[in-house]
């Protein structure tokens, strides 16, 4: 696997189509999101933006497999703009050392079960080891309840409000605050097997040379 | 901002104070006690939390999670008459990825399932509510409250249920169970089998490498491929050498 890091605007454009259509394909295809935001096979938003930073994850043949963004949220974000009504117990949490996690999807049709377990693991290491090499002390997100689980696995993560159902999704979703810290690196690298940080990598170059 | 107040209390702070302490504890019972207070300041006066496992697919480190506080009566009479079997909460769980009352379990139970709730009424097992932890794969434990009378304000349930769902997974950590995130190991002799596959030799020839029947080694194998949820046999020797159970 191929793990990359990157702001928006050092990803190249035909980088972020692949990413905006497997989150489609992903988000709104599979799992029946309802983003009045994505047409025409992309899934964009407002939040994807030039202070946006995106994990991309490629398998060996070069195809994406898995992405994130990670947003400031001293900046508009998913939770201050859209679903600040999921923060009821103490407002929407905002500060230089808090980025949201949002879009994490992991496209399921190109792994067996225990790859998707050990990948969104590796995504979450990933995610936190960048976060703490930046600076950050928590990120927050806006997940289903099963991913609330799988989260208190991981980091020490607190509610922000109560679970919401939204009928268009049939599902539960809930705003959660996670701590980006040492102990939450040693618990994801004892789950994935690792004992030292994740390689990062560049863009595979021929996946954007047969992109171009 | 926050929740109202419910019951003459604050059922956010509450909750989130529990969750705090929950997480403070540094063993089994000290965290189901903590749990415990504060789901008796709702009215609820029992507390019971189980992992549920698939011994099939699971190597646990430890055995699966079940405490309660339960009177050593009753918890003696449910083991000893295999209530765990066909207890209606559990079979419940099974099914239901909400919230469910312990009266609508009963609801569907069977004869048999009906008599163990009914006998839990000697030990004040009046009604209770049990909370499912489930993640993408199906239910993984649940957490079961008992209450004269449930309490049905939704505010309540639901700030409930984000607490034992912190407490399970605090519970599970501190008893080292986190299996969902592990993957299965495999034992000696799978293990032994999985590398003469790596090498390339053939059902036949392991079995007379080690002595046993080819249809033994089908057997192995087909457990091997259960517990690393593979689909051949290529599939597994990646799989199993990918995840660092055999070295290649």
């Amino acid at each position: 696997m191929y793990f990359v890091i990157k702001q928006a605007i050092e990803i190249p454009e035909a980088e972020l189509l692949k990413m905006y259509r497997m989150r489609y394909k992903v988000a709104v295809e599979q799992w029946g999101w309802n983003i009045p935001t994505a047409k025409k096979g992309l899934d964009k938003d407002q939040f994807d933006t030039r202070f946006t930073t995106y994990i991309l994850v490629y398998n060996l043949n070069s195809e994406m497999v898995a992405c994130g963004r990670l947003n400031p949220t001293v900046q508009p974000h998913l939770l201050s703009e859209i679903f600040p009504h999921q923060c009821e117990f103490s407002g929407v949490p905002k500060g230089k050392s808090i980025h949201e996690f949002s879009r994490f999807i992991v496209d399921a049709s190109k792994l067996t079960h225990s790859q998707q377990v050990r990948l969104y693991l590796l995504v979450c290491l990933v995610a936190t080891e960048y976060a703490i090499s930046i600076g950050l002390k928590q990120l927050t997100w806006l997940t289903n309840k099963s991913k609330y689980i799988k989260s208190i696995v991981v980091w020490k993560t607190r509610p922000l409000g109560l679970p919401q159902h939204y009928p268009d999704d049939d599902a539960e979703y809930i705003a959660a605050i996670m701590d980006t810290t040492n102990e939450a690196v040693r618990r994801l690298r004892r789950f994935c097997k690792l004992e030292g940080p994740i390689p990062l990598s560049d863009i595979p170059i021929c996946d954007s040379a047969q992109a171009a | 901002m926050g929740t109202g107040v419910i019951m003459g209390k604050n059922i956010t702070e509450d909750g989130l104070l529990a969750i705090d302490k929950i997480e403070h504890t540094e063993t089994l019972e000290a965290a189901l006690a903590a749990f415990k207070v504060f789901v008796s300041m709702y009215g609820f006066n029992s507390v019971a939390i189980c992992q549920l496992v698939n011994p099939m697919l699971i190597d646990l480190e430890s055995p699966p999670i079940f405490i309660t506080d339960w009177p050593d009566k009753w918890k003696e009479h449910w083991w000893s008459n295999d209530y765990m079997q066909h207890d209606p909460i559990i079979l419940f769980l099974l099914k239901s990825r909400k919230p469910f009352s312990w009266a609508t379990a009963y609801q569907y139970a069977s004869k048999f399932g009906k008599k163990i709730l009914e006998d839990s009424r000697d030990y004040s097992f009046n009604d209770g509510i049990a909370f499912p932890i489930t993640t993408g794969i199906g239910p993984m434990g649940c957490v079961s409250i008992g209450a004269d009378e449930v309490p049905f304000d939704p505010q309540v349930l639901a700030m409930i249920e984000i607490v034992s769902i912190n407490c399970y997974m605090h519970i599970v950590k501190l008893n080292g169970n986190e299996h969902e995130y592990t993957m299965a190991k495999l034992s000696k002799r799978e293990n032994e089998i999985m590398h003469y596959v790596a090498e390339g030799k053939t059902n036949w020839e392991i079995s007379k490498i080690l002595g046993l029947n080819e249809y033994t080694i089908k057997d192995y194998l087909k457990n091997v491929a259960c517990k690393l949820n593979t689909v051949n046999r290529a599939h597994a020797v990646s799989t199993a050498i990918r995840n660092g159970l055999i070295i290649a």
